[in-house]
């Protein structure tokens, strides 16, 4: 399978069709940023950029550069990295925004509310107190004994230390020296040096050098518009990815003696942190927002509509999707589209109870194939997805299809056109229709409105079986029969929720889409016209490993989109 | 391990030595009036307060537009909870809403900055340009009043849109189009925020933490020379919030009384939201916080354009916003008017909070507060911003009309009713908004002519 969409929707690109806003084209829109910075190779028609090193390709040109806020987690877990247990748990960050459904995009365009500096002074005075008074997580921090409260010696071995994997860099003279006089000022008032550690910490835990990653590079001889990120720039960012932490004291010392300089270098670091527990936490963090699973215990429902559901099962289906996700993408390191074909799922006793199967001995999640009638296929049968993209008292076809076109397929679907009476006709009893008959009835006798609902409504078509709690039904709400069927142009005619799902596992594109996602989420901005043969490099690559995600995320790191940076945003 | 206090003098210093001079929250006793009470003893005016309020999917209008015009306006039905403060109310309708782009719901951000969204794609986007809020905070801080919270986002039902992007649905407070200032839900924290922060005098901690926040701000500034314009302008934002911080800590303890903590977190949850609770602390904390003059400025977001909430409260069990698109029933059996009537009784409800409260500087904190109120469109239904009501309530301290009237535009500018607002904070302000027209428009929604028809 090459990727015959991309090259497409490239070709597509250069003949000007993509910039009209509405659905007319038969594509969508193609997954790049083309009013982004750093576009400057644009190239030429066609732009095979599919062969070779990307580096070498005329129209690689990577996304500019700058600073990213460390998420809350991430922030959390890089003071249990270097801090200890006690610390992270006195830490309180402000809460991340998603922008256009990543919290890595707000992290790295967003300016931060007043409220959010407080916070974070807040945090870095109770972690740094929670620091000096226990002994365990002082002892990391202070290398020497010393000889009274103004001890400024001693200081400055405790600043440069803890400061150098804060910052995930060494301190220069110039930064150390005022920190020093924070601690001399705060040990003399006090009486007590360690209260001196204890203002120093905080200064280091509020200082732009922790909170945001900074991405600046060094210029490339090769290319001087192209900036490499230096060794511990590269390590942040690649374990900032992989782990939603800091490098640890071994991967920065790697770094900085110029170990991460190839690519094959690169692809052995990001295999071993792919490893570590955590790299499965942040892939679970990255899934539970951008299918917004999270929101899945405090999804309201009607409760006389949809008696099933509770925050109970809204926990347990968001659990099912991560607990099937974990199997696939880390237990089995399997084919990623099963994602969307796969005849199987994991329940707990409150999954069972919902799905109506036999509930597994033991607390956990078990595989089971739910029964062939509910023909449950993949994501497109799990309840949480079914239910978040429901209304509180009835299912949405718009919105669980948009979800498809948007996050599964990276099409995006522009907004409704300006003054369209958007509300739906009634249920007329002597005339009763489906909510699929009435959405054909409405969306599609308007070219305006059908343009883009037949590029997103049919998806969820069969996905009507399933009410708004994401519970089997073989008629709607009114006692209609439902019919199944749908189709999209260039995706296909289907019958079922399985053959739709089927579909959806042969389309290159909702690999494509995946890859480009966990791009966005790595490095925090949209893809940019430049990038493109490196991204088409990542493509071919993760088909060539049989669609293994672990694999996609190996190959991002390797890119040199990801080593490479533009002048900085 | 003890710690020693520090002297007195140590914090003036402190004080002193960021070098302005700082209004902090004192209360306004009548002491300080002058003999006709008309100003303070100093000479400085009467401390004026502003609040933005905003509930989102419109309102029906043909039960909303008063029958009438003129001061002696009669309450449509969707206005009849306002009866209680209706002399407090100007109401404006029949103006059109000039946003250049329309998403659906998006562009009544549009009524609050005077401006067209930005980084539009498809249900996504960024205001164009600050709310009102923030030009109201920013020219209370260039007239020389400083209060120890700047100004304080809050909000009601934390359902908001899912299906949305960008910034513009889920904040109705902006500093520009790439900083949002997020509403804060729980009470408790927008308690903290308040009245949580304030040191006590002896505090040896106070001038130890701003010697800390001086040494961000030098590692801040030398970070900015080495970035671009998009991170200068997040690091500069980043300052301002230093900068907010180190006036909370110099700021004196109020010595009013402040309330106790609410103990609400109005926290996520998995049915009915504490929607007419919540909103009541919220005035009440608002209340508190202007009669000590610890902040001049508020936002609060009720209900999300397109949002998640339910109104369980008046018989619903489906999402307010689903309602206005879900059929003629749905408004003929008064779902949606019963919706707009019951948000309407909770902006009332905030507005007699303050009317309620006495103002130390005398009157009552209506008296001294200028608010502006809006949707996000005129209807739900069609998504239309032809015909945008917003609503004007409060004195002013004698700048608007009392008592308030109905005026029906033709098809006039909502923003000049925003630079009418301005000018209340900065007579010398000459226009809000975007002034020069965006691609295939020919009319800006910006505005260079205040609506002088609300002013007394």
């Amino acid at each position: 399978m090459r990727n015959t969409f991309l090259a497409t929707a490239i070709f597509t690109a250069l003949i000007g069709s993509v910039f009209t806003s509405a659905c007319s084209g038969d594509i969508g829109k193609l997954p790049f940023d083309t009013g982004g910075a750093g576009g400057a190779g644009a190239g030429g028609p066609g732009g095979n950029g599919t062969g070779g090193d990307p580096i070498d390709n005329p129209q690689f040109s990577p996304a500019p550069g700058g600073i990213r806020k460390l998420l809350a987690r991430q922030y959390v877990n890089s003071i249990r990295v270097i801090l200890g247990e006690t610390a992270a748990n006195s830490a309180s960050p402000p809460e991340d925004s998603t922008l256009n459904e990543f919290e890595t995009l707000a992290a790295a365009e967003l300016a931060l509310p007043p409220t959010a500096v407080e916070a974070y002074e807040t945090s870095a005075r109770d972690v740094a107190s929670a620091v000096i008074f226990d002994p365990p997580s002082l002892q990391k921090i202070v290398p020497c004994t010393p000889t009274g409260p103004d001890d400024a010696n001693c200081y400055k071995q405790v600043i440069e230390g803890v400061g150098h994997q804060l910052w995930r860099r060494p301190l220069t003279e110039e930064e150390v020296t005022p920190i020093i006089a924070i601690g001399v000022a705060a040990g003399t008032e006090y009486g007590n040096f360690n209260f001196g550690v204890e203002y120093a910490l905080s200064t280091l835990l509020q200082s732009p050098y922790f909170i945001y990653t900074v991405e600046i590079g060094t210029q490339d001889p090769d290319h001087p518009d192209w900036f490499k990120l230096t060794g511990p720039e590269l390590a942040t960012r690649l374990s900032l990815f992989l782990n939603d932490s800091t490098p640890d004291k071994d991967l920065l010392t790697l770094a900085e003696g110029g170990g991460l300089e190839t690519e094959d270098q690169l692809r052995t670091v990001a295999r071993d942190l792919l490893k570590r527990p955590d790299a499965r936490a942040a892939l679970n963090s990255f899934y539970d927002v951008l299918f917004k699973l999270r929101d899945l215990p405090n999804t309201t429902k009607d409760a006389a509509v949809f008696p099933a559901w509770s925050s109970a099962v809204g926990q347990s289906s968001r659990l099912e999707t991560l607990m099937f996700l974990e199997d696939l993408v880390w237990n089995q390191n399997a084919d990623y589209r099963t994602f969307y074909n796969a005849n199987y799922t994991f329940v707990d006793t409150t999954m069972a109870n919902f799905y109506g199967v036999t509930p597994p001995s033991g607390s956990g999640f078990t595989k089971v194939t739910l029964p062939a009638e509910q023909k449950r296929t993949g994501l497109f049968g799990h309840a949480g997805y079914l239910a978040r993209y429901s209304h509180a008292a009835q299912t949405s076809i718009t919105r669980r299809g948009a979800f498809i076109a948007n996050m599964i397929l990276c099409s995006e679907i522009p907004p409704p056109p300006p003054g369209v009476n958007t509300t739906l006709p009634d249920f007329d009893p002597s005339k009763p229709m489906t909510k699929k008959e009435t959405l054909i009835q409405v969306h599609y006798s308007d070219d305006q409105c059908k343009g883009c609902h037949s590029k997103m409504d049919p998806y969820a078509f069969p996905l009507e079986v399933y009410d708004g709690s994401g519970k089997y039904r073989t008629k709607d709400e009114n006692g209609l029969s439902l019919d199944p069927t749908g189709e999209v142009a260039d995706f296909g005619a289907f019958a079922s929720v399985s053959e739709m799902g089927q579909l959806m596992h042969d389309d290159p594109r909702a690999m494509n889409c995946i890859v480009s996602n966990l791009f966005k989420q790595s490095m925090g901005h949209k893809e940019i016209k430049g990038e493109r043969p490196a991204i088409l490099s990542i493509q071919n690559a993760f088909e060539a490993s049989g669609f293994k995600l672990q694999e996609a995320m190996v190959e991002i790191v390797a890119s040199p989109a990801f080593s490479y940076v533009n002048l900085p945003k | 391990m003890s710690r020693k206090t520090l002297s007195r003098r140590a914090v003036l210093r402190g004080v002193l030595a960021s070098g302005a001079a700082i209004t902090v929250g004192l209360p306004m006793l009548e002491s300080m009036l002058n003999s006709n009470g008309t100003a303070l003893a100093g000479g400085d005016p009467i401390p004026q307060r502003f609040l933005s309020y905003f509930f989102g999917n419109g309102f029906l209008l043909n039960r909303f537009v008063p029958a009438a015009t003129g001061p002696n306006y009669p309450l449509s039905e969707q206005l009849q909870p306002l009866a209680p403060i209706k002399d407090y109310c100007s109401v404006i309708t029949g103006m059109n809403n000039l946003c250049e782009k329309l998403i659906t719901h998006h562009e009544g951000i549009t009524i609050f900055t005077g401006a067209t969204m930005v980084n539009i794609q498809g249900l996504s986007s960024n205001p164009g340009g600050p709310t009102i809020d923030q030009l109201v905070a920013d020219a209370i801080e260039a007239s020389g009043v400083v209060t120890p919270v700047k100004s304080i986002q809050m909000g009601i039902s934390r359902q908001l849109s899912y299906m949305d992007g960008g910034t513009t649905m889920h904040n109705l407070s902006h500093r520009g189009p790439n900083q949002p200032l997020p509403p804060e839900f729980s009470p408790n924290e927008v308690w903290n925020n308040l009245f949580g922060s304030f040191t006590p005098m002896n505090d040896p901690s106070g001038p130890l933490r701003m010697s800390v926040l001086d040494a961000v701000k030098d590692q801040t500034a030398a970070l900015k020379k080495r970035l671009g314009q998009t991170d200068k302008q997040r690091l500069d934002a980043h300052l301002e919030g230093v900068n907010e911080l180190e006036k909370k800590l110099e700021a004196v303890p109020p010595v009013c009384q402040a309330p106790g903590i609410p103990g609400e977190d109005n926290p996520p949850v998995n049915g009915p939201e504490p929607i007419i609770k919540v909103n009541q602390l919220m005035a009440d904390l608002l209340a508190y916080a202007f009669e000590c003059d610890v902040t001049r400025v508020a936002s609060v977001l009720l209900v999300g354009g397109a949002a998640g909430t339910v109104l369980y409260d008046i018989g619903t069990n489906n999402e307010h916003h689903l309602a206005t698109h879900n059929g003629q029933a749905s408004v003929q059996n008064g779902i949606v008017h019963n919706g707009i009537v019951y948000q309407m009784q909770r902006f009332s409800d905030f507005l007699q909070t303050l009317k309620n409260k006495t103002d130390p500087t005398g009157g009552n904190l209506l008296d001294n507060t200028i608010c502006f109120f809006s949707s996000d469109c005129a209807e739900g239904y069609t998504h239309s911003v032809q015909k945008q009501p917003m609503i004007v309530a409060g004195k002013g301290g004698g700048y608007l009309k009392y008592p308030g009237i109905h005026y029906a535009s033709a098809g006039g500018n909502p923003s000049d009713v925003l630079l009418t607002v301005l000018q209340a904070f900065n007579p010398a302000a000459t226009s809000v908004g975007q002034l020069v027209p965006g691609p295939n428009s020919n009319k800006a929604p910006g505005s260079t002519s205040p609506f002088l028809e609300i002013k007394a």
